[in-house]
């Protein structure tokens, strides 16, 4: 996927929701985002990680296909150089990509949340994609809850209220 | 790259010099370079220790702490677990839970499956 190829307004993301998803063998709820791309660092990372935690294979098995990895413009690489001062390389390269395509970085890494929002960036984390996937018929709230639980308790994620029917 | 000034013991300080003279070391600070790099390779427990306490204090990233440790980010995110540490990962409080719901309005679905199909879980 070149610079040219680009959705207007991209869904760009980092490692994070992508891998809550994988962990959940439930990507397609993610695959299916209208605009959903990553980029390079990021799969380097899930090849990285990929032989201690197995579940991250389908995550990488999506790249491509389901999930578009852009190409770096010289433009975002020098975006992505100036924030690396504040960000893990993916979401560096994640957020340069999102910010310089007027799109939204997706990620559950708290610091890159602060750090975007902060920057003006729209950030949506896994809850926001349960909640659109609800709002759009995907699937229902029981699954949600379901799959917000195994997060919370199988992998540290932190999140105010356990059930999605709190967040209305 | 940074400084550090420290003062050890005379003999020390004589091993080092005398070290750089025999051409083992280009300088002191490539010898006190090695030294470092040297006990964090010997000592695996105390490179994850530091990498821990660094992110705990908000110091670094969960990036910044995987390489520190020499690990993949997700067996970073199982060792902070393992120490009792809270993840900044997720939503951070009610604020930011109330952001997400607004920012979820955002998101689309591809229009590849039709809307009054029953909810679906693979």
């Amino acid at each position: 996927m070149t610079g040219n190829d680009l959705p207007a307004n991209p869904s760009v993301l980092n490692t994070t929701v992508l891998s809550n998803f994988a962990h959940i063998d439930q990507l397609w709820i993610v695959a299916d985002l209208s605009g959903i791309c990553t980029v390079p660092v990021v799969r380097e990372e899930l090849e990285h990680g990929v032989a201690n935690h197995p579940y991250l294979q389908e995550a990488l098995d999506a790249l491509d296909d389901e999930i578009p990895v852009a190409a770096i413009s010289d433009t975002v690489a020098n975006r992505e150089a100036v924030v690396g001062e504040h960000l893990d390389p993916g979401e560096a390269q994640a957020f340069a990509l999102a910010d310089a395509h007027d799109g939204r970085l997706l990620t559950d890494d708290g610091d890159a949340r602060s750090f975007a929002k902060d920057q003006g960036v729209t950030v949506v984390g896994s809850v926001g994609v349960l909640l659109a996937a609800i709002d759009a018929g995907r699937i229902d709230e029981a699954t949600a809850d379901e799959w917000l639980s195994k997060w919370i308790d199988e992998i540290g994620y932190y999140a105010p209220y356990r059930t999605i029917s709190e967040y209305r | 790259m940074a400084r550090i000034t420290g003062s050890y013991p005379d003999d020390l300080d004589l091993l080092i010099e005398g070290a750089v003279e025999a051409g083992v070391f280009g300088g002191k600070s490539d010898a006190l370079r090695e030294f470092v790099r040297e006990y964090f390779e010997a000592h695996e427990n105390e490179r994850i220790a530091a990498a821990v306490a660094l992110y705990e204090r908000e110091r670094i990233t969960l990036g910044d702490a995987a390489r520190l440790a020499a690990v993949d980010r997700w067996t970073m995110r199982d060792i902070l677990r393992e120490h009792g540490v809270e993840l900044r990962l997720g939503l951070v409080d009610e604020d930011d839970a109330a952001y997400e719901v607004e920012a979820a309005r955002e998101l689309e679905f591809d229009d590849e499956d039709s809307s009054d199909e029953e909810p679906r879980a693979k």
